[in-house]
């Protein structure tokens, strides 16, 4: 059914500029994808070669076993929800909702079956009769849904659905958009630059920066282990602290001091990872520890995120709100090993060691 | 020394505000004055006469006992007789014909061509600026161009005909024959004006967001369909403009009428302004020809006024 392959896609612009390079990924049946990654590094662009609004320079594109990669967007059987809904203004919300089924002459009373259906399910019934100039952008947001929904399609297209809602109905919707992909069990791939997003939807989440895949994977093993330093810093809810550092005589040395040890070879050039909520902080010294001053107390009710002067940088860390810690105290930061994200600083990715 | 005195402004638009009056605002007022009144032939007396020149008017619209035909529109006065009682309403009722065929072949063959580029690319914008081309010309320049093109037998288009076989058409008096003069002059005047119509359209589609036209056809929408059930409904205050334009254009064809008709139109290219000015210059009749302008613009106004209308009235698109 609802499978989606992409294999060694590439776009180059007619401008010449390379959107998207080598991009391969499978997609199974009714699972939910999510590409994120900073602004211009191509997911629309690749969101856009799915749906076939974009020509694709290289490699193949499969919706459901069968090539589509030169398809036209009307025969993929896809639906799509575009960040600026994309309503027909000049039709009431159930015509914006029939449009694509009377395009494709669906019977009038399985119309009107999956209209109110939709509908129903969205709480948009009282809306049907409105045009989306006076609606407010959630009520478009929703029937721009219910348009993709009553397609009843192979795959769903979101890009950046939510990007225009403020900030609390955007956490309605994700918890929504959710909901309905547990109970529809349709392949949806969705396109976002917030990872909160990203981690809390995305079944599996892609990870892009510059046009190429950086990470495939769970949004778990994404943060766990970060295949690249660029993931590493992207992924999480606190942004990861990255120094360079190596590894000599079993002593993890970073920001000019011994933050664990570990057992293995000497290493030089890496770059060394180490969340804010995985520093480890102590009043005194013992075993390893480099040695820093409170810079800053940001309090956030439950928990309190520490800007830590070491040497020159400044290194976060979490700690809890009843932790007693107060600005200009010194202190001292080491890691558990199994917390230290490890990359060569070379290529960027993500060494075990 | 203060250069800026308070009347600065309005001496700045002096010289065009004295132009515009000698030649618009003046004689424009001055054509409800001379509607009442009648002249000879060398404009020097004028006759007080009241309602007259609007009463002569009357018996061409009105069906009199043994009148050869009944006045409709779009069925044109043809014998001799009926034309010289009609005259005027056969112009007129030329002027409606020539307004429908121009809506056709200068608002809608332009809208076709918009639809066909409207699109990004070098290629597109050069075929945007070759269908515009013909506006720059002078309409007494394209009259004669296509006289000499239509002239039976000899002109490219008779020629082109009879190269492909069909000798009626290559001998055919495309300008003078009462069934085509008409038609001819609609299609002339497509070519000139159908890019400018193509122009404002082509605008009006660059308007529309992408994502509407991606959306639809992602909904399963051929282009066709695209363009007829979200772009057009979408383009319609676009759309209202050029019909006005058109109508009012119409109204105010005169060049290439005079032209293709070697200053002489006969009854069946007779329109409103041609048979005005024929009738004010050539027959000095200048109270009549006013009547006849006070009526027509009296009628534009008001098909103007009801369109205004019914534009304002409706809701405003949003994209
Ligand atoms: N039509 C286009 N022509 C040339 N470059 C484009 C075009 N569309 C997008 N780009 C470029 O491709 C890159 C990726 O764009 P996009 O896929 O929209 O990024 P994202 O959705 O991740 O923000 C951007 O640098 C953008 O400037
Ligand atoms: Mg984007």
């Amino acid at each position: 059914m609802g499978k989606v392959t992409l294999e060694s896609v590439r776009k180059v612009y007619p401008s010449g500029f390379e959107a998207v390079s080598r991009f391969d990924l499978d997609v199974a049946d009714s699972e939910f994808i999510v590409l994120v990654g900073p602004s211009g590094c191509g997911k629309s662009t690749t969101l856009r070669m799915i749906a076939g609004l974009e020509p694709v320079t290289e490699g193949r594109i499969q919706i459901a076993g069968r090539d589509v990669t030169n398809v036209h967007p009307k025969d993929r059987d896809v639906a799509m929800v575009f960040q600026s809904y994309a309503l027909y203004p000049h039709m009431n919300a159930r015509a914006n909702m029939e449009f694509g089924l009377k395009i494709r002459k669906t019977p009038k009373d399985e119309i009107a079956r999956r209209v109110s259906e939709a509908a129903a399910l969205l709480g948009i019934v009282d809306l049907l009769d409105k045009k989306p100039a006076t609606m407010s952008g959630g009520q478009r947001q929703r029937v721009a849904l219910g348009r993709a929904i009553v397609r009843e399609p192979q795959v769903f297209l979101f890009d950046e659905p939510l990007s225009n809602l403020d900030a609390k109905l955007r956490s309605k919707m994700r918890v929504e958009l959710k909901r309905l992909h547990q109970r529809l069990r349709a392949t949806m791939i969705y396109v976002t630059h917030d990872q909160v997003e990203a981690m809390t939807l995305g079944d599996r989440i892609v990870i892009m920066s510059d046009g190429k895949v950086e990470q495939i994977a769970t949004p778990m093993e994404a943060y766990l282990k970060p295949a690249s330093v660029f993931v590493a810093g992207f992924i999480g809810r606190n942004k990861m602290n990255i120094f360079p550092g190596s590894v000599d005589g079993g002593s993890v040395r970073w920001l000019a001091g011994e933050i664990a040890k570990v057992e293995g070879p000497d290493r030089g050039n890496l770059v060394i990872g180490l969340r804010p909520e995985n520093v480890r902080l102590s009043r005194e010294q013992s075993g390893s520890g480099v040695n820093g001053t409170i810079d800053v107390i940001e309090e956030l009710g439950d928990e309190l995120v520490l800007s830590i002067l070491v040497g020159t940088e400044l290194i976060a860390a979490s700690a809890p709100a009843s932790s007693g810690f107060y600005r200009g105290e010194e202190i001292f930061i080491s890691a558990d090993p199994a917390h230290l994200h490890f990359f060569d600083s070379g290529t960027t990715k993500r060494l075990e060691l | 020394m203060k250069l800026y005195k308070s009347y600065t402004p309005y001496l700045l638009i002096l010289p065009a505000l004295v132009i515009y009056s000698a030649m618009i605002l003046i004689p424009a007022m001055a054509t409800p004055y001379y509607s009442l009144h009648h002249t000879d032939k060398s404009y020097k007396k004028l006759d007080w006469v009241g309602f007259d020149n609007y009463k002569k008017l009357a018996p061409e619209f009105i069906k009199e006992e043994g009148a050869p035909s009944d006045p409709t529109f779009i069925r044109f006065p043809r014998t001799d007789e009926e034309i010289s009682v009609r005259s005027f309403a056969s112009a007129l009722n030329n002027n409606v014909v020539y307004l429908f065929l121009t809506l056709l072949f200068e608002v809608g063959f332009g809208l076709f061509l918009a639809a066909l580029v409207s699109r990004d690319g070098r290629l597109y914008g050069m075929f945007r600026v070759l269908f515009f081309a013909p506006m720059i010309l002078s309409l007494v320049v394209v009259g004669i161009l296509f006289k000499v093109m239509l002239r039976p037998e000899i002109g490219l288009v008779p020629q082109f005909f009879g190269l492909i076989g069909i000798e009626s058409l290559r001998t055919q008096q495309w300008l003078a024959d009462p069934n085509t003069a008409l038609l001819t002059i609609s299609i002339i005047s497509g070519w000139v004006y159908a890019g400018f119509y193509l122009v404002l359209f082509s605008a009006g589609l660059k308007r529309i967001p992408k994502e509407l036209v991606e959306a639809a056809m992602v909904d399963g929408a051929t282009p066709r369909q695209v363009f007829w059930r979200i772009q057009f409904p979408l383009l319609r205050d676009v759309t209202s403009v050029c019909i006005l334009l058109c109508i009012t254009g119409a109204f105010k064809a005169y060049d290439l009428f005079w032209v293709l008709s070697n200053s002489k139109p006969d009854n069946f290219t007779h329109i409103v302004p041609t048979y005005i000015v024929e009738k004010a210059f050539n027959h000095g009749d200048l109270g009549y020809a006013s009547a006849i302008a006070m009526i027509v613009t009296t009628i534009i106004f008001i098909v103007t006024a009801i369109h205004l209308w019914r534009t304002r009235k409706r809701e405003k698109l949003q994209f």
